[in-house]
């Protein structure tokens, strides 16, 4: 059921268009809406992928997985953040849900990292993290490329 | 001073759930809520910037009202006072620059010469405190008023000359104490140094925030000299000396001025048409010099003296009538006597003539009869045949024996009294010091000419027009001939030392102008009656003070408590001055009881005296010496006295 309203949809940017630590973009295409199940996973993955003190108005949002971008920790570490940093994510956005009128396919449920993926050659990690909203909808979405595989 | 815009935190959130709420009742399927980017973009990117803008109209606003701008400026008092200033400006109201002090200055000068002082000759007391002569034109000191001072073989040490000197700033700083001048220009070659014998006065700073907020309430109001709002309003943006003022009007029970008194005691009604307006300005000293017994102008202005050297007025009776055919506008004119002083006739001041013919150039001759009987009066006096004399005088000069008329202005009080050149034969009074001779007693009637020089000479004081004294137009005389000799001194030069209020010309000239009097009425700006108060304090020592008090500092603390002390609220209170001398001075362990000496300087020229120990006030049951006049029927109240004092009838003493 997507009856709720709309927020603005981003996108992944493709890996080859990686310009610095720009991950996202509006699309090629005009602005679109999204709503439903795809509007909670841009709301968590904002929440995830933003560094944590860059807003100004909110130096509490956000989590340190960006950080690890450039950094020289172990990839056992970097797990540890990472399940740090989605447990942190689906508080915060249960948090912004919590008050507020929400649809359900829209209301988060849980969020689990189902698979981390150690990349010793790069070296790096990605991972996949299971979106799972009230009504019952789950979507899997993968870091870095953020590809949701149903 | 600029004042901030803080914003806080709070101030962004609810910027930003104003935004949320605007944004989506605008457009009710977009979610604005935390966490979405429509939020980022739309509301988290300008709450900051709606917030700023929302807590700056709020301070446009409180800076627009005098009740909370204080709130608006936080706490700085610079910024404070730039926007209380800008909200008043709308209503032409601007803060006064302040006051400058002012005061007289004792020189000494090695020889007898004259002294020309210019406007631009400077006296600094020390570095930022300096003062120039208190006249716009180049200030002139006859050597005939410099006063020698001479040692016990007669020789003469020095001379001295008083000099007014108004300070080039505004500031309560200027008030210097009595000292030296640390330098000053070299006006003259002999002039060896410059002190101020008393403390200057008057001098006050920029008005505080406070102050113009105090005076708001009458500050905004019409510029028109009609009502106490307005004339306080009008007199307070021009003249920032004025320390306060009391108005008094139609029904007011001093207004006394508009009485008519229609022949008997207690018939008289209040035709109005006049306003008093008491003045609360600074004191300084002035002197008049004039020749006893010499012609004088009346200050008021009325011609009302009637000369003719070519006539007797033998049988002229008060009562009789001066017809005048000829020599002045609007004729034929009927004048009634009032007086008859053998050379002169008085007439009636409230019907006086239209001109002095005496002051024409040339000067001119009147027609006239005299008589009783109507109309043509000429039945007491006339040419042959009953028609006019030519050789009548109308006047406003006035000579009377063993007196001189002080110039128009208020007289608060007579610091001395002396003959400059006096006789040889009246070498007993005069003083070893300055060799003039004093007259040290003011008193009510005709001086007495069995004073001697140990009780010291008498003067008297009358002031002509009660009703109108302490004003420009009153006319005192200052009385020196004796009852037994009312010639003794006529022909001599008396010098009257006085204190009278600073800037009061100014303001009568202001008040008097064409343009802004009020046509249907007669304003006239007076000085308050004065009050002068005598204290001889003796206090104890406590036995642990370490040294011993300098009597002239605590006798100047309590002149000026007295001289600030605002009667208008509250009467002087003897024992307050007591516990004001224990309080300045934590060494005295205690004050003697004593009685406070004061004296009215009345409005007929007759000095009331009055004795408390406890509320100085102008009060019968007090009255020890004086005439029993009934004060009120010249306007005399609380509200119109004022209490002054001075260093010479001010004293302490240490008793043990």
């Amino acid at each position: 059921m997507a009856n709720g309203r709309y927020d603005i949809y981003f996108q992944i940017v493709p890996e080859n268009q990686f310009t610095g630590s720009k991950f996202f973009s509006w699309g090629q295409q005009r602005t679109l809406g999204v709503r439903g199940i795809q509007k909670l996973v841009n709301l968590f993955v904002k929440y995830l992928m933003t560094p944590i003190g860059s807003d100004p108005l909110d130096t509490t949002y956000g989590t340190d997985l960006p950080h690890l971008i450039g950094s020289n920790i172990s990839i056992d570490d970097a797990k540890d953040i990472l399940l740090l940093a989605v447990d942190k994510t689906a508080k915060a956005i249960q948090g912004f849900q919590i008050s507020s009128d929400v649809p359900d396919d829209e209301r988060l449920a849980t969020a689990t990292v189902t698979d981390f993926i150690a990349i010793p050659e790069a070296p790096g990690f990605a991972a996949q993290i299971f979106i799972d909203n009230v009504a019952d909808q789950g979507l899997t979405f993968l870091l870095p490329t953020l590809t949701p595989r149903a | 001073m600029a004042t901030t815009v803080n914003i806080s935190p709070q101030d962004v959130a609810s910027a930003a759930n104003f935004l949320e709420a605007f944004l989506s009742d605008s457009n009710p399927a977009g979610d604005f809520s935390s966490g979405t980017a429509l939020r980022d973009l739309t509301i988290g990117a300008l709450a900051a910037v709606f917030a700023f803008v929302r807590a700056d109209a709020t301070q446009i606003r409180q800076m627009q009202s005098l009740k909370t701008v204080q709130e608006a400026t936080g706490g700085d008092p610079e910024a404070l006072r730039d926007a209380v200033v800008a909200i008043l400006s709308n209503f032409f109201i601007t803060p006064k620059a302040g006051a400058k002090s002012r005061g007289t200055a004792l020189g000494h000068a090695s020889q007898l010469t004259d002294i020309f002082i210019q406007p631009t000759h400077q006296f600094t007391r020390s570095p930022g405190l300096v003062f120039v002569v208190d006249s716009s034109q180049t200030y002139f000191i006859p050597q005939n008023d410099l006063i020698p001072i001479v040692d016990s073989t007669g020789a003469v040490l020095e001379y001295q000359f008083r000099i007014p000197l108004v300070a080039v700033a505004t500031g309560a700083a200027h008030d210097i104490d009595p000292g030296l001048f640390s330098e000053f220009d070299r006006f003259n070659p002999f002039v060896t140094r410059v002190e101020n014998p008393t403390k200057f006065s008057g001098g006050k700073g920029p008005e505080t925030v406070n102050e113009i907020l105090a005076r708001a309430p009458t500050a905004i109001s019409v510029r028109n000299l009609i009502n106490t709002r307005s004339i306080t309003a009008t007199l307070d943006d021009n003249f920032p000396e004025l320390r306060g003022l009391f108005v008094a009007g139609f029904g007011d029970p001093e207004m006394q001025r508009d009485r008519l008194d229609l022949g008997k005691p207690f018939l008289a009604v209040h035709v109005g048409g006049m306003v008093d307006i008491y003045l609360l300005l600074d004191l300084v000293e002035t002197s008049f010099t004039g020749v006893v017994g010499g012609l004088f102008a009346r200050p008021d202005g009325v011609i009302n003296m009637f000369r003719d050297p070519s006539s007797n007025f033998a049988n002229v009776q008060v009562g009789d009538v001066i017809r005048i055919t000829g020599g002045l506008p609007r004729l034929p004119g009927e004048f009634l006597v009032v007086e008859n002083q053998g050379m002169e006739l008085v007439i009636d001041p409230r019907v006086p003539f239209t001109a002095a013919t005496d002051e024409l150039d040339p000067s001119g001759t009147v027609s006239y009869t005299i008589g009783r009987i109507g109309p043509t009066y000429n039945d007491v006096l006339a040419a042959t045949g009953g028609v006019p004399l030519s050789t009548g005088v109308t006047s406003r000069q006035v000579a009377h024996v063993g007196r001189v008329t002080l110039p128009g202005g208020p007289v608060m009080d007579i610091l001395d009294v002396a003959i400059v050149d006096p006789a040889n034969d009246e070498s007993s009074f005069k003083s070893p010091v300055d060799g003039f001779e004093h007259f040290p007693n003011q008193v009510n009637g005709t001086p007495s000419d069995a004073a001697t020089a140990m009780a010291g000479l008498q003067y008297a004081t009358v002031i002509h027009n009660p009703l109108e004294a302490q004003s420009a137009r009153q006319w005192m005389e200052v009385v020196v001939g004796t009852d037994a000799r009312p010639t003794r001194f006529d022909g001599r030069s008396l010098r009257v030392r006085y204190r009278t209020l600073a800037g009061y010309d100014a303001v009568y000239g202001f008040v008097a102008d064409r343009l802004q009097r009020t046509v249907a009425a007669h304003q006239l700006p007076r000085g308050h009656n004065p009050v002068s108060l005598a204290i001889s304090l003796s206090y104890r020592l406590s036995p642990t003070a370490p040294s011993q008090l300098d009597n002239a500092v605590i006798a100047r603390k309590v002149v000026d408590f007295i001289s600030a002390f605002d009667t208008s609220a509250t009467p002087i209170d003897v024992s307050a001055i007591g516990q004001l001398v224990r309080n300045s001075f934590p060494t005295i362990s205690a004050v003697l009881p004593f009685d406070v000496t004061y004296s009215l300087l009345a409005p007929t020229g007759e000095r009331i005296t009055y004795r408390s120990s406890d509320l100085v006030v102008v009060d019968p049951k007090k009255q020890t010496a004086g005439p029993l006049l009934n004060l009120a029927s010249f306007g005399v109240t609380d509200r119109t006295v004022r209490y002054i004092a001075n260093l010479s009838d001010v004293t302490a003493q240490q008793v043990s």
